[in-house]
Order: C-alpha cells, then sequence, then structure tokens
C-alpha cells in the first residue's frame, strides 16, 4: 500500500535524483568524465538504496 | 597553540588557530570513551584496563612519531596530495577509496549505535528513523556551515565536556574499590602486549589530522598537535578504565553498553546532588553530532578530491540519503557494536598508521635515490 510517507521519501529521491545528476552533467560538459562518472555512481546508489531497504523493511 | 593560520587549499580558505584542530582530534578520538571503550578495553584485558590503555597509547604515539617524522618532507600537504606525489592518480584514487570505505561503514555505524541509545536512554516510544534522521539533519546543517565553524564550536565544547568528564570522575571517588583492579595483568600478557596490537584502531579518527595538515602553517606544530590529542585521549581513555575498573567489577562492567552514562546515574553527593546524567547527555549527544558531522565533512571532501570536483556541497544530501540507509543495515544495537568494536576497532590502525607510513617511507627513499643521481 502506498502511504503518504512513501510519497515523501520518493519525492526526497526523485529531487535528489535531478539535483545530484544535474551538476554530474555539469561536471561532464567541463570535460571531467571521471567526476561526472563518479556522480552517476553515486546518484545510482542513493536512489536504488532506498528502494532496496523500503522493499527489504516491508 | 593560539597562533592563527588561514591557509588557501583547492577547495576551501578556513582559519583555525592549532588548538581549534587538536581539539577536532581529541573530540574524535574522545568518542570511544563515551560510547564503547570501556566495554571493550575490559572486554580485551579484563581488569588490566587501564594497562591496554596505557600500551596502546604508547603504540599510536609510536606510530605518530614515525609519521610525523617521514612527513616532515611535505609541508603542507595532506595525505592525498603526498600520494599524488608518490604514486600517481592511481595510488591517489586507491588510498581515497581505501579511507572513503572506512568512513563509510565507521559512520553509519556509530550513527546507528549512537540513535540505539538514545531511543534507549530518552526517546523510548519515537521509532528508530525518527531518531536517526533528526541526528542526520544535525549532520548536514554543520556540513552546510563548513569546516571552519564546526572547528570553533568543537575549540569551545572540548574543554566543557572534559571538565565534567573529569568531575564525574572525581565525584566517583567514594565508590572505589582498589582491590578490583587486580590480578594486574588481568587476562594476562599475551592478551595485552599481543592480542592488543590490533586495538591501536581505537585511534582511527587520526587519520583525519592527515586531512587538516594544510591547515596547520609549521611541521612542528603538525607534531605538537597530535602528540598532544594522543595523550589527552590516552590520559582520559586511562583514567576512565581505571574509574570504571576500580567502580565495577569486571565482569559486570563487561555487559554495560554506556559506561559513563552508567557512571553519571550512580553520581548522589549528600542531598543536593544527584542524577549527574541530566549534565552528562546533552553535552554527550553535542559531542557525538559534532563526531559524525566532521568525519561526514570527511566523507564528502574526500570524494570530490577523489573525482577533482571543485564543490563538496552539492553532495551533502546524497550522502545524508546514503548513510540514513546504510545505518539501517546492521541488525540491530548488539551487531552494530559488534561490527564497531569486533571487526573495525581491530582492523583500522592498519589504514591510520600502516599505510601513510608505507607511503611515505617510499617517498622518503624514491626522493634519497634522486638526490643520489
Amino acid at each position: 500500500m502506498i502511504t503518504v510517507d512513501t510519497i515523501f521519501i520518493f519525492l526526497i529521491l526523485v529531487w535528489n535524483l535531478v539535483y545530484t545528476s544535474s551538476y554530474g552533467l555539469w561536471v561532464w560538459k567541463k570535460g571531467n568524465k571521471i567526476g561526472a562518472a563518479g556522480i552517476m555512481f553515486l546518484v545510482l546508489a542513493v536512489t536504488v538504496l532506498p528502494i532496496i531497504t523500503l522493499i527489504i523493511r516491508r | 597553540m593560539a597562533k592563527k593560520t588561514v591557509i588557501d587549499t583547492a577547495h576551501s580558505k578556513i582559519a583555525a588557530s592549532n588548538w581549534g584542530i587538536a581539539a577536532v582530534i581529541i573530540l574524535l578520538l574522545s568518542n570511544q570513551i563515551s560510547m564503547n571503550y570501556t566495554r571493550f578495553a575490559i572486554e580485551s584485558a579484563h581488569t588490566a584496563g587501564w594497562l591496554l590503555s596505557i600500551y596502546i597509547t604508547l603504540l599510536a604515539a609510536v606510530g605518530f612519531f614515525l609519521i610525523s617524522k617521514l612527513g616532515v618532507r611535505f609541508p603542507g600537504k595532506d595525505l592525498m596530495d603526498i600520494c599524488e606525489e608518490v604514486g600517481g592518480r592511481v595510488l591517489k584514487t586507491i588510498v581515497g577509496i581505501i579511507i572513503l570505505t572506512s568512513l563509510l561503514f565507521i559512520v553509519p555505524v556509530t550513527l546507528r549505535q549512537f540513535a540505539e541509545f538514545m531511543k534507549e536512554i530518552s526517546f523510548f516510544v519515537s521509532p528508530l528513523s525518527f531518531v536517526t534522521v533528526f541526528l542526520i539533519a544535525g549532520m548536514v546543517a554543520a556540513c552546510y556551515a563548513g569546516l571552519e565553524p564546526i572547528i570553533k564550536v568543537t575549540s569551545v565544547l572540548v574543554p566543557i565536556i572534559n571538565i565534567v568528564l573529569f568531575g564525574g570522575l572525581v565525584s566517583i571517588l567514594p565508590y572505589f574499590d582498589i582491590n578490583r583492579m587486580f590480578p594486574v595483568l588481568g587476562k594476562g600478557a599475551m592478551s595485552i602486549f599481543i592480542g592488543g596490537i590490533p586495538k591501536i584502531s581505537v585511534f582511527f579518527e587520526l587519520i583525519v589530522l592527515l586531512f587538516l595538515a594544510p591547515y596547520i602553517k609549521l611541521a612542528k606544530n603538525f607534531r605538537k598537535i597530535g602528540f598532544a590529542s594522543l595523550s589527552f585521549t590516552g590520559i582520559n581513555m586511562i583514567l576512565v578504565s581505571i574509574t570504571i575498573g576500580c567502580v565495577a567489577d569486571y565482569h559486570i562492567a563487561m555487559e554495560e553498553f554506556l559506561s559513563e552514562y552508567v557512571m553519571a546515574r550512580q553520581l548522589n553527593i549528600g542531598r543536593f546532588f544527584e542524577r549527574g546524567e541530566a549534565v552528562f547527555i546533552p553535552l554527550w549527544v553535542f559531542s557525538a553530532l559534532l563526531y559524525m558531522s566532521i568525519l561526514f565533512y570527511f566523507i564528502i571532501v574526500i570524494f570530490t578530491r577523489l573525482l577533482n570536483l571543485p564543490y563538496y556541497k552539492p553532495f551533502i544530501f546524497s550522502f545524508a540519503i546514503l548513510l540514513l540507509n546504510l545505518s539501517f543495515i546492521p541488525g540491530g544495537l548488539e551487531s552494530a557494536i559488534m561490527l564497531d568494536t569486533h571487526y573495525f576497532r581491530n582492523t583500522a590502525g592498519i589504514i591510520t598508521f600502516l599505510i601513510p607510513t608505507i607511503i611515505l617511507a617510499i617517498a622518503k627513499i624514491r626522493k634519497k635515490g634522486l638526490n643520489k643521481r
């Protein structure tokens, strides 16, 4: 069942995904491709881990 | 140690006194005392917890002496800069990842333990996630403020914490039974002197000093700060180990999670002073929050240094979410303590003492070779 706190967590994750990946894109455009890849890896971990935690806790 | 230095680093310009930096290191190293240290020392050496404390402090001092002696050739450079100079980007990346991983291990584990302790002491009904989010919010705010305010707050807080701690130790003197210190060698000489070597990992947080090196103007001040912090923390550890060892039987002390808190609850002087934990808890919360904030800040800084990124603030929120989730991985308080004391505090010394010593020794040998040519 989708609850208010799940929606709230989801919104935070989406906001963080957009915010951090936009920074990653900016770094990519500046020519630091390793830096951009590192940021994208972080974004992936930060987005996937809470979802896994939520699923496990249910 | 009062002279102010303003050093421009790659990422930030901060004004920090030598005392401020020493206070940060003292706070980081002392955090263990209020969490698990006494239990850890008594478990490892029984009645000789105080002797183990002396031994590991001396070992850490020798380790730090080697690092400071070899590091003299790199004034104004932190560990990552030295790694880059010695082994290029590859060595910098390897060492950076090792340190980042270790910090990403210990901060969530400490966060979990602290949240569980808080829940046990004050927030009986609140869910664990609420307590954890509350702590994370403090860490995020501290990180947004930056290193300079963190150092300033720490330099004010450290003397207060230590005065309260010392007052607590003195006021518990009537409960002392010196016979509890016997047998002097506790679990045995082998357990203390051979088994005690990995326990040097209690001083893992000294690694932060290697990242604060650019903010210290003179190499001799770096050495002074390191030794002052180590000896101050070592004395605290010894005093607390002796006190807890003399107040409670070692097998009872082994069962206590928060020895200092338990000690504070024992305080009862006449009819006018009791329940010392009322003073202890706010200070303890503040110091633990600062401990986690400082390490959290360095997690982000090391990440940005690894990837050559110009700003650290865009990652504060991402790492906060990451730490929050990682802190929920341990099954409970017991497993978080187990991860901390049994695994981390028996291995992390390699990262703090062995790796920097090897890197600096290689740098020295290389420089000698170049000079000969």
